[in-house]
């Protein structure tokens, strides 16, 4: 066997927490082969990143102990004094990030940034470094590589700013690449591109690569191999097929199946919920079956018609308008009680902007929002506050959506007795209640934000939410940022809610394989329009629109027997739709496919 | 390792200590602003009990007794008048101190009130708000407490209203920020979708939330405030003779501070302490309770 690039034994990283040591990488040990891809995949909190950092020395001095060893090609790193360790990132070792933004100057241009890096790192001439930049631009994919050599990082989408990362990552031709969840910040369709770019220069030039994630679906679509980190201990260490076809460990076990699989509900036309899953086998237990909650025949609940939104750009000395983005463009969609329609689209197609005007956070230009008949978008704020009772919303980062000064029992409170539904003392009691109802303890109503920990914030949300009653609640990327297993209980809650309460669901997503569980019907928006809408196991078996088809297949399948599959995928920027003054948009054609599903021609 | 916990990975981030308790016991570590509190402690109770305090009435003539230096009788001499300065000292502290804390809250109140309304409504009314502050910013607080002293006349209520106006534009931008930035947040998108009030939102919501920084600004502008009334009174604007007040003494002392420096020294000194107290208490609060301001 050759000597692999990167080898970790019983690597343990301890940091000085309030003056003890606690440990959050616990003996891990791995090693990985030139032109091998290992991926260490897990929960927050598992220590995956800590790990990378170790790696690299990139922890705080003096804060953070590393034991264990660390040897780059047989050479031992966590022994090197700081200004080796120094020479070889970047140099041997290259990494990027998940937050490309923050890692470009703002003030550089793009090409001076990485001809900078290649001066330093190569003792090359200027000039030379400068061809040599548009050479590794051009290796990344970027569209006309040396026109956007002088453009700077605000003007590249977080896609190409990724690829911009890359090249300065391979400009010194690393031996390992460690990439920290270098997807996880970008749409479904430009992740499918970086991860199919990562492949192919693994391929060229010969890196071996440390992926660090905590989505399966990424996992089974780049990694040799995987080491599954639970709480800073490795759990279990194998080849990828033999992880996702036989996991040994029951945690393991647990996360493969919390990961929502795309098609998993071919052929079905119910929601279903997400298995339940044994703790102690992590073995999912018999699955539910679809209860039908949507009342059919009966008016629509939330009836939105010729919804239209634009922000005007404004510039130059007069703060005069330049422009005006189409945010929402003509939007018309109805739901029944009891059913969920999923809004699901990319970064600014506009499905967030929808949801704001239709809970009138953001005011529309025109069009009409009928909750029961009445239209929300002509009340006056008196008349409005009255309405709202109907309709409730749940955002997408639990963490900044709850008074961090309130305790969760008044934030809870707060909405009833605003609205007259119970007086201050009465409301303890239905605090409690609606605590129990989303799998929360009554005594919890005392705590404030910060003790709860991220999937008990959004069920502290969602009882805020049901504190009125409401018909129709919005959920605005609501599970987005909660991990794997979280994220399938409260989905789970949600449909359970909705079956006990008859609510109706704007469930606003980009995450394909959740609006397959969840969702009775689905409308795919591309630049502020509805592209296709219709039941979802039509809009999931057979799409229409270019844009859905390109949609479903940019979304990483969880089979690493599917690794290899070639995807019709461009280097497309996802574009904005920022349009002159005085623009008329287009009239809209739409042609029906079967009863209920239609797509824009 | 097996798996026996809950499937739910998922713990809080970070344990907080109770948020009070944390802000005395770091107020309390350093042993400076411990000092300076019990001497803010001693001026308060002085001035609450001035008549206990002080040997003589603060009022009183005697002229048996004129421009005399320390003695058993009169530790820090007489004036020419023959009033016992320690006791027009401590009487002194009276309106110095009541001033120094009341001039901030008026100017919180309402700069905070302005302000929030500023911030979370924006357009015109921030508009206005903000060109009015930077109209006031542009004096310094001493010239505008001049210029509305002059303008209301001398008196004890006039004079919380001219240092109060000064600082007024103080609060008004802190307060705007604040509530600026908190507006942004998902949690007030919340309370509005929940069917909130305006006024409801900024007291509930956004007030607890922008406190912090509020307190902070108050209790350094108390010091400033004490030396400002001084400064008025001073020039005759502030606190009128034959009432004692720090500003007063020095005045009085001045023509004869070659002959008898005692009146300028002790009132001088009891200025100079209790400003210091407060500025040191002040910034120990701020870095307390709002780290990121500190310069």
């Amino acid at each position: 066997m050759t000597q692999p690039v990167l080898e970790v034994n019983n690597l343990t990283t301890s940091f000085l927490i309030n003056g003890r040591w606690k440990t959050v990488v616990h003996d891990v040990s791995f090693a990985i082969a030139p032109r091998e891809t290992l991926a260490i995949v897990g929960e927050s909190g598992s220590g995956k990143s800590v790990t990378a950092l170790s790696i690299m020395g990139l922890n705080a001095a003096g804060r953070s102990r590393v034991g264990g060893s660390v040897k780059l090609q047989g050479k031992e790193l966590l022994d090197l004094p700081q200004e080796a360790m120094r020479r070889i990132r970047g140099n041997e070792i290259a990494m990027i990030f998940q937050e490309p933004m923050t890692c470009l100057n703002p003030v550089l241009t793009i090409g001076s940034q990485i001809a900078e890096s290649l001066i330093l790192h190569r003792g090359i001439s200027r000039r030379e470094a400068e061809m040599e930049t548009v050479r590794l631009l051009e290796k990344v994919r970027i569209p006309s590589a040396k026109a956007r050599f002088d453009e700077y990082p605000h003007g590249f989408s977080g896609g190409m700013r990724q690829r911009v990362m890359i090249a300065m990552a391979l400009a010194c031709r690393p031996k390992l690449l460690i990439a920290d969840e270098p997807t996880t910040a970008l749409d479904v369709t430009i992740q499918a591109q970086i991860l199919d770019l990562i492949k192919t220069l693994q391929n060229e030039e010969g890196m071996a690569v440390l992926f660090i994630t905590h989505d399966m679906g990424v996992v089974a679509e780049i990694a040799d191999r995987t080491v599954v980190m639970y709480r800073g201990d490795t759990v279990e260490t194998g080849p990828t097929a033999q992880i996702f076809a036989a996991p040994k460990n029951a945690y393991t076990r647990t996360l493969l199946a919390a990961v929502p699989r795309l098609g998993s509900l071919a052929g079905i036309s119910m929601p279903i919920r997400f298995p339940d899953i044994d703790r102690e086998t992590g073995l999912p237990e018999k699955a539910t079956q679809g209860v039908d909650t949507v009342s059919r025949g009966g008016k629509p609940v939330l009836e939105v018609k010729g919804l239209t939104t634009r922000f005007d750009i404004q510039g130059g000395m007069f703060r005069g308008i330049k422009g005006r983005i189409h945010a929402v463009q003509d939007l018309s969609f109805a739901i029944m009680p009891g059913e969920t329609l999923a809004l699901v689209g990319e970064s600014g197609c506009g499905k967030s902007t929808t949801g704001r005007c239709i809970m009138r956070l953001t005011t529309a230009l025109s069009g009409s929002v009928e909750l029961d008949g009445v239209d929300l978008l002509s009340l006056d704020s008196r008349k409005l506050r009255e309405q709202r009772k109907g309709i409730q919303m749940i955002f997408q980062d639990p963490y900044a959506s709850l008074n961090p000064r309130m305790t969760v029992g008044e934030a809870i409170a707060e909405p009833m007795v605003v609205n007259g539904l119970q007086t201050p003392a009465q409301a303890n009691a239905k605090v409690a209640d609606l605590l129990q109802r989303v799998g929360l303890q009554a005594e919890m109503a005392k705590r404030y934000p910060h003790e709860f920990s991220g999937g008990q914030r959004q069920r502290v949300c969602i009882a805020r939410a049901l504190a009125v009653a409401p018909r129709v609640i919005v959920a605005d990327e609501s599970v987005s940022a909660l991990d794997v297993s979280v994220k399938a209980q409260v989905v789970n809650l949600m449909m359970e809610l909705q079956e006990k309460l008859k609510l109706a669901y704007l469930f606003i997503s980009h995450d394909m394989a959740v609006v397959e569980r969840i969702s009775h019907r689905v409308a795919v928006m591309y630049l502020g329009e509805i592209v296709e809408i219709g039941p979802r196991e039509e809009i999931f078996g057979n799409p229409q629109h270019p844009y859905t088809k390109k949609l479903l297949a940019a979304v990483p399948v969880a089979d690493p027997a599917q690794r290899h599959r070639v995807r019709a995928i461009s280097n497309d920027e996802i574009i904005s739709p920022i349009r002159p003054v005085g623009y008329t948009p287009p009239a809209r054609q739409y042609q029906q496919v079967s009863p209920g599903h239609s797509f824009m021609i | 390792m097996t798996v026996t916990e809950n499937i739910i990975p998922d713990t809080p981030a970070v344990e907080e200590k109770s948020e009070r308790a944390g802000f005395w016991s770091t107020l309390f570590s350093s042993r400076m602003t411990v000092v300076c509190l019990c001497v803010i402690g001693i001026f308060a109770a002085i001035a609450a009990f001035a008549p206990w305090f002080a040997p003589y009435d603060p009022l009183k003539q005697n002229f048996l007794a004129m421009s005399k230096g320390p003695s058993a009788a009169h530790w820090f001499g007489t004036d020419r008048y023959g009033r016992d300065i320690l006791s027009r000292t401590i009487y002194g502290a009276r309106p110095s101190l009541a001033l120094g804390v009341m001039a901030p809250v008026l100017a919180g109140i309402v700069g905070t009130v302005v302000g929030m309304l500023a911030g979370y409504f924006g357009g015109w009314i921030d508009r206005i708000v903000s060109r009015l502050c930077d109209v006031l910013m542009a004096f310094p607080s001493l010239l505008i407490g001049i210029m509305i002293s002059a303008a209301l006349g001398p008196g004890f209520t006039n004079l919380i209203v001219a240092i109060a106006f000064a600082f007024l534009p103080r609060f008004v931008r802190v307060a705007r920020a604040s509530t600026m930035s908190i507006t942004a947040e998902p949690y007030i998108d919340a309370a509005v979708a929940s069917g909130q009030s305006w006024m409801r939102i900024l007291w509930k919501q956004i007030l607890p939330n922008i406190s912090g920084p509020l307190v902070v600004v108050a209790t350094l502008w108390v010091a400033t405030a004490i030396r400002i009334e001084a400064s008025l009174s001073f020039l005759g604007l502030g606190t009128q003779p034959p009432a004692a007040s720090w500003g007063n003494l020095i005045r009085d002392g001045l023509t004869e501070m070659l002959v008898s420096p005692w009146s300028v020294i002790t009132a001088g000194f009891a200025v100079t302490l209790c400003v210091l107290a407060f500025n040191i208490v002040g910034d120990a609060v701020r870095d307390v309770l709002d780290p990121e301001s500190r310069d």
